[in-house]
C-alpha cells in the first residue's frame, strides 16, 4: 500500500466533497465510494486503516455535526466488507454498484444513528441538530454513489498503483 | 541493529481504530469542533480551491473559514439577520433613552418608537402612516412627537399600523397654550404646513412657542407643537388670530414616538 498516495488521494477526495459538491443538492459521496474501493482492492489490515481514516475524514468535513459517528460507521462497514470480501468477489460493476449503494444507505443509518445517540447526551449539540440537516439524502447520494462509484475505481486503482484485473478472493 | 518491524494483529487493529472512533464520539462536542475547525482552518487553502470550481449547478457561495459548509452558512445567515435585529434594538432603546432624558416627565409614559412607511395618499403631507398599530399598545387620539415635538395625534388604526393626522391637517383640532397667555385655545390646521388659532385677546410676538395642552390619559405636560409665524388682526378689531408652523420638517419625518399613558 503507497500510503503518502493515499493521502493525497483522500485529500482531493475530501477537497471535492467538501468543496465542489458541497455546492450541489444532490451529490455522490466520494469518500464512501473509495472506502469500498479500498476494502474490496486492499488485503483486510490496510481496509481496516483506510476505512477508519476516511471514516475521519469525513468526520472533520461534517461540521458542525459532531466527530465520531462516521468513523465508527465507515470502520465497522469497511471492515465487514474487507472480511466478507474473503468469501464473496465483487468483480463485475453492477455488483459493486449494488455494494456501494448498500454500504452508502447503511453508513447513513448507522452514522444517524450514532449522531441521535450523541445528541442525547449533550444538550448543546442538540440545538445544532435539526430534522432537515439529520434526513436530508440518504438515498440519493447513495444512488448517485452507486452510479458513478464503479467508474471511479479504475483511476484511483491507477493513482494507487492496484492492479485490478489481479485481484482475487484473500 | 536490524529494525524491528511491529506486528499487529487485524483483531488488535480494528479494535485500536474502533476505541479512537468511540473517544471522539463521545468526546465534549465543543473539543471536537474545536478540531475540527482547526482542520478545516489548516486545509482551508485546498478546500477553497474546490469552492472556487465553478459547476453550471452551483447554487450558494461557500463560508470564507468553514468552505463549502451549508449549514453553516445557513447559521451565519441567521447570525447576520440576529445582529442586525440587535443593532436596531439598541438604536430605539438609545434613541428612547435620551428621549427621556429630556422629559423626565415622560418617566413613566410608554414611548413607542414607530417608523413612517409612507404619507397618506389620500392627502400627502397631511398625515403619516406608520409601522404600528394596535398590536403595539396605540390607540386613536394619542400624541404623536418627532423632532422633540408634537406633530400630531393617531386618527385611525388598524392591528398593524395607524395613520397619524398631522397638527397642520385642515381637519386637525388640538388644545393648545400659547407661551404668556394662561388660556388655552384650539388650534386648528388650515392644510397647507401651518395651523391657526383665532379670536385671541392679546397680540402675540412672532416666534412665540405654542404647546399642546395637556390631556387627561393623553398628555402628562404641555409639550411644544409649533411656532407663531404670523399673528394679525381678525375681522373683529380686538381680537388677534396667530398662524402657527411646525418646528420639525414634516416633510422628511422618519421615525416618530407615540406616547402612550397607562
Amino acid at each position: 500500500m503507497r500510503w503518502l498516495r493515499f493521502a493525497v488521494l483522500i485529500l482531493f477526495a475530501v477537497v471535492l466533497q467538501a468543496g465542489t459538491l458541497e455546492n450541489l443538492n444532490i451529490k455522490p459521496d466520494l469518500l464512501l465510494v473509495l472506502l469500498v474501493f479500498f476494502a474490496i482492492y486492499c488485503n483486510t489490515a490496510e481496509a481496516i486503516i483506510t476505512s477508519f481514516t476516511i471514516g475521519f475524514a469525513a468526520d472533520i468535513i461534517s461540521y458542525p455535526m459532531p466527530m465520531g459517528p462516521q468513523m465508527v460507521s465507515f470502520g465497522l462497514l469497511g471492515t465487514l466488507l474487507a472480511y466478507l470480501h474473503r468469501y464473496f468477489a465483487i468483480r463485475k460493476m453492477p455488483y459493486q454498484s449494488l455494494v456501494i449503494f448498500l454500504t452508502t444507505i447503511l453508513a447513513g443509518a448507522l452514522t444517524y444513528g450514532f449522531t441521535f445517540l450523541r445528541a442525547y447526551f449533550s444538550a448543546p449539540l442538540r440545538d445544532v441538530l435539526t430534522a432537515s440537516n439529520i434526513y436530508s439524502g440518504l438515498f440519493w447520494p447513495a444512488l448517485y454513489s452507486s452510479l458513478i462509484g464503479p467508474f471511479l475505481f479504475l483511476p484511483s486503482a491507477w493513482w494507487m498503483r492496484i492492479k485490478v484485473h489481479r485481484f482475487s478472493r484473500r | 541493529m536490524a529494525r524491528k518491524k511491529i506486528k499487529v494483529s487485524r483483531p488488535m487493529l480494528f479494535v485500536w481504530f474502533m476505541l479512537a472512533g468511540v473517544i471522539f464520539l463521545l468526546a465534549p462536542y465543543e473539543y471536537t469542533k474545536a478540531l475540527q475547525l482547526r482542520v478545516l482552518s489548516i486545509f482551508s487553502w485546498p478546500l477553497s480551491i474546490g469552492n472556487r470550481i465553478s459547476l453550471a449547478a452551483a447554487r450558494n457561495r461557500p463560508t470564507a473559514d468553514v468552505p463549502g459548509c451549508r449549514n453553516c452558512e445557513l447559521l451565519r445567515n441567521h447570525c447576520a439577520n440576529l445582529e442586525q435585529q440587535k443593532q436596531e434594538l439598541i438604536r430605539q432603546i438609545e434613541k428612547l433613552s435620551g428621549f427621556r432624558k429630556q422629559f423626565p416627565e415622560l418617566q413613566t409614559a410608554n414611548l413607542r418608537l414607530a417608523y413612517v412607511t409612507r404619507t397618506s395618499v389620500s392627502d400627502p403631507g397631511s398625515r403619516l402612516v406608520i409601522d404600528c398599530g394596535q398590536d403595539a399598545g396605540l390607540k386613536k387620539g394619542q400624541f404623536v412627537l418627532a423632532g422633540n415635538s408634537i406633530i400630531g395625534t393617531i386618527s385611525d388604526i388598524s392591528s398593524g399600523q395607524a395613520w397619524v393626522n398631522l397638527f397642520t391637517n385642515s381637519t386637525s383640532r388640538i388644545p393648545v397654550k400659547i407661551d404668556g397667555i394662561d388660556t388655552a385655545m384650539l388650534m386648528q390646521g388650515s392644510g397647507d404646513n401651518s395651523a391657526v388659532v383665532r379670536l385671541l385677546k392679546q397680540k402675540v410676538k412672532i416666534g412665540t412657542e405654542v404647546f399642546a395642552d395637556r390631556q387627561a390619559g393623553l398628555l402628562k405636560i404641555p409639550m411644544v407643537i409649533g411656532r407663531v409665524t404670523e399673528c394679525k388682526r381678525n375681522e373683529s378689531p380686538l381680537l388677534w388670530d396667530i398662524t402657527v408652523r411646525p418646528v420639525c420638517n414634516l416633510e422628511s419625518l422618519g421615525s416618530v414616538h407615540v406616547i402612550i399613558l397607562n
